[in-house]
């Protein structure tokens, strides 16, 4: 038993570089900077984070009122300050600059949007998780404003740093896929209902891009989406067997997996289901609009990649353009 | 349900209720910081789906503009705002129905539209309701509306 405890702490225990968690770092924080700077564009700061009749923030009515609500009140002026605070954790947040405070006042800043607007769509909830997790990571110990401040003073960050946050982060997404196939009642998404949800979602006239009945042509195409789709987020747990049995592809440790293991090597299954996810999250951003979604998800991407393959994958495009 | 044996009966029905009693210790999670872990995207499509219409009715003429209809380039009044999606969220029916949140928009359109429009004197909001067509052919009107709500000037004192 206290084997088994101890192989369970050293796992999360277990140290890497931190270039997987720095480039999605930067990546979730862009997306985010880029809603945020469409909220104000588009002139929404007031209606989404005001109380009514000056907005349509329910979740500052009732009894259980956001501490901003209560204190300073859930007017205009404070969801322009929500908002601004967000904003400039969130430039922060991408620049690595301050980092730790940074990134707890962006979690408690999301944290106090979405109890205004609790009609928040995937993508903020997502966020609101992944964004606590990445500020008790070591995301900023690379491509930030600290750790160049930090080489500067002869006082750099360690060279590796703890990996549970990407772990944690892995399997948040993991679940997310999971848990979305396995909430689906609805017969259009099987065989039974003919796979038509990607077409009948294409042509929902809040959703769709392109006018209702655009892709009838391309009907046999939007079957093989719905059903790819299923296949690959009903088969996201499975992504946890091909990331440990191609995790010990380095020459210092025995591969894993026997037959198996080789086979799902050979056939580069990880990267199989990474580029699944990628083309249909891409395709989603295409025809439908659904604003940061795809985007949002597709920036946590780099945590199924270890930081080893990023860093042998920027020496060798490094070599490629120096030669 | 009904029919299934008494023990099965009672481990199905069981199952939430030990769940919601072990998940009581993280139900701040949920409340106070608007997560969960039970992730709903497109679980159902097609059927009957929704149209959001827009209008406001002439103080002379008392006739009714549409000014702005979900996904029609000819009717896109402030549409930048009502298509951002966290706007969308907001009056987007979901798979329960209409949101809390749909009221307190209509009533901050109506107020916006009335403000700065004095040639109206009504607005109102509502959903026409279409119903998807079999292997990706759209969708077909069925004439009629639903979640219609209509403010006057009086919105505005």
């Amino acid at each position: 038993m206290i084997a088994v405890l101890e192989r369970w702490v050293a796992f999360w225990d277990r140290r890497e570089a931190p270039t997987s968690l720095a480039l999605t770092r930067i990546l979730v924080g862009s997306v985010l900077l880029v809603d945020l700077l469409q909220v104000k564009y588009v002139g929404a700061v007031e209606l989404l984070w005001s109380a009514p009749p000056l907005g349509m923030a329910w979740g500052a009515t009732g009894e259980l009122l956001p501490l901003a609500a209560r204190w300073p009140g859930a007017t205009p002026q404070t969801a322009e300050w929500l908002w601004g605070i967000a904003l400039v954790s969130a430039v922060l947040f991408v620049l690595g600059a301050f980092y730790r405070v940074a990134a707890v006042l962006l979690a408690l800043a999301l944290g106090q949007l979405g109890r205004f607007e609790p009609d928040g769509d995937a993508i903020d909830q997502l966020f609101r998780i992944a964004i606590p997790i990445l500020a008790l990571s070591g995301a900023n110990a690379a491509c930030s404003v600290d750790a160049w401040w930090r080489l500067k003073r002869s006082r750099p960050y360690p060279e590796r740093v703890p990996a549970w946050p990407r772990y944690l982060l892995m399997l948040q997404l993991l679940w997310m896929y999971f848990s979305a196939a396995h909430n689906r009642g609805d017969s259009a998404w099987y065989p039974s209902g003919g796979f038509a949800a990607v077409s009948n979602v294409m042509s929902d006239p809040h959703f769709a891009r392109f006018a209702p009945g655009t892709f009838r042509s391309a009907y046999h195409f939007t079957q093989l989406g719905t059903a790819a789709t299923m296949l690959f987020e009903g088969s996201a747990p499975l992504m946890l067997l091909w990331l440990w049995l191609d995790s010990a592809t380095k020459a210092e440790t025995r591969p894993r997996g026997g037959k198996l293991g080789s086979t799902v090597r050979k056939l580069h299954l990880r990267w199989v289901w990474m580029a699944l996810g990628t083309t249909l999250h891409l395709g989603i951003a295409i025809t439908m609009q659904l604003g940061i979604f795809p985007f949002g998800m597709l920036a946590l991407y780099p945590l199924f990649v270890h930081p080893e393959e990023l860093l042998h994958a920027r020496e060798s495009l490094i070599k490629r353009y120096s030669s | 349900m009904a029919h299934a044996p008494a023990a099965l009966r009672w481990l199905v029905q069981g199952i939430p209720r030990a769940q919601s009693v072990l998940l009581a210790p993280f139900r701040f999670a949920t409340r106070d910081c608007q997560i969960g872990q039970r992730w709903t995207l497109f679980s159902t499509t097609g059927g009957i789906r929704y149209r959001l219409e827009i209008e406001a009715r002439s103080r002379r003429s008392k006739r009714w503009t549409l000014l702005y209809r979900a996904q029609d380039p000819e009717h896109a009044f402030m549409h930048q705002l009502l298509d951002y999606r966290r706007v969308r969220n907001g009056w987007n029916p979901s798979r329960h129905g209409i949101k809390r949140s749909y009221d307190p928009f209509v009533l901050w359109l109506s107020r916006t539209i009335l403000a700065s429009e004095p040639r109206f004197d009504r607005v109102r909001s509502r959903m026409a309701r279409v119903q998807t067509l079999e292997h990706g052919e759209g969708v077909s009107e069925l004439g009629d509306f639903a979640y219609e709500i209509e403010h006057g000037r009086e919105v505005l004192q």
